[in-house]
């Protein structure tokens, strides 16, 4: 019997500091790195707003979790996708606080996404 | 009587900041707290303008500096947490949207 395996997806759709949902999926793509096992991330709608540079959590008594995007690369993360019409839509310049995101149009971001077996949305 | 609107949900989330703009009146104030913040970036803002004077339009400083978003003051004045404090304390009715 052979064991497939099965490629899982993260989808990002909540900003950073109102809620905890980007720390979670965050925990969870590092727990999936640890174990070397392939992950990929997805930032769509208010989601994209986690990568943005320059934010500053201890302003609002928040410990500063975003700089865990940093150590994506060092778990082997790096297809990290973010929808250009989310941005768009946002007003957003794709002025990152990490290399190695790709920012995909809503049609490919689709196609990308659809490759997975497993979704998680946060 | 004037009606202090609390905004704390991002309006590209939910539709909680239209529901806000579909019953505001002219001599209301406005607040962006929270998520709320990234309200100032979206089209309804010009709504907002267009309903309320800028000197009743804030966004709470540090929220908005906390999520990088740069404040313009022809679109918002800045409002600090001690400031809202007051604010609140001194408006007969609020309403919080979230």
């Amino acid at each position: 019997m052979s064991v497939t395996e099965k490629s899982v997806a993260i989808l990002n759709a909540s900003a950073p500091l109102s809620n905890a949902n980007a720390k979670d999926s965050l925990d969870v793509a590092l727990i999936f790195g640890s174990y070397e096992q392939t992950i990929s991330l997805y930032f769509q709608a208010d989601g994209v707003y986690q990568l943005i540079a320059e934010q500053q959590p201890e302003l609002i008594q928040q410990k500063d979790f975003l700089k865990t995007f940093a150590a994506l690369e060092f778990y082997d993360i790096e297809n990290i996708y973010v929808c250009h019409h989310s941005l768009n839509q946002r007003g957003l310049a794709e002025k990152f606080s990490i290399e190695n995101v790709q920012v995909l149009n809503q049609d490919d971001f689709a196609i990308s996404l659809y490759q997975h077996q497993t979704i998680l949305r946060f | 009587m004037s009606m202090l609107h609390l905004v704390r949900t991002s309006a590209f989330q939910t539709t909680d900041f239209e529901q806000c703009l579909n019953v505001i009146q002219a001599s209301d104030t406005i607040v962006l707290l929270d998520d709320g913040c990234y309200n100032v970036n979206h089209d309804l803002w010009q709504i907002a303008l267009s309903k309320i004077t800028l000197s009743a339009l804030y966004i709470i400083e540090a929220h908005a500096l906390a999520r990088a978003i740069t404040i313009d003051k022809q679109n918002i004045n800045t409002l600090s947490l001690d400031a809202l404090m007051t604010l609140i304390c001194e408006t007969e009715k609020s309403v919080t949207w979230q």
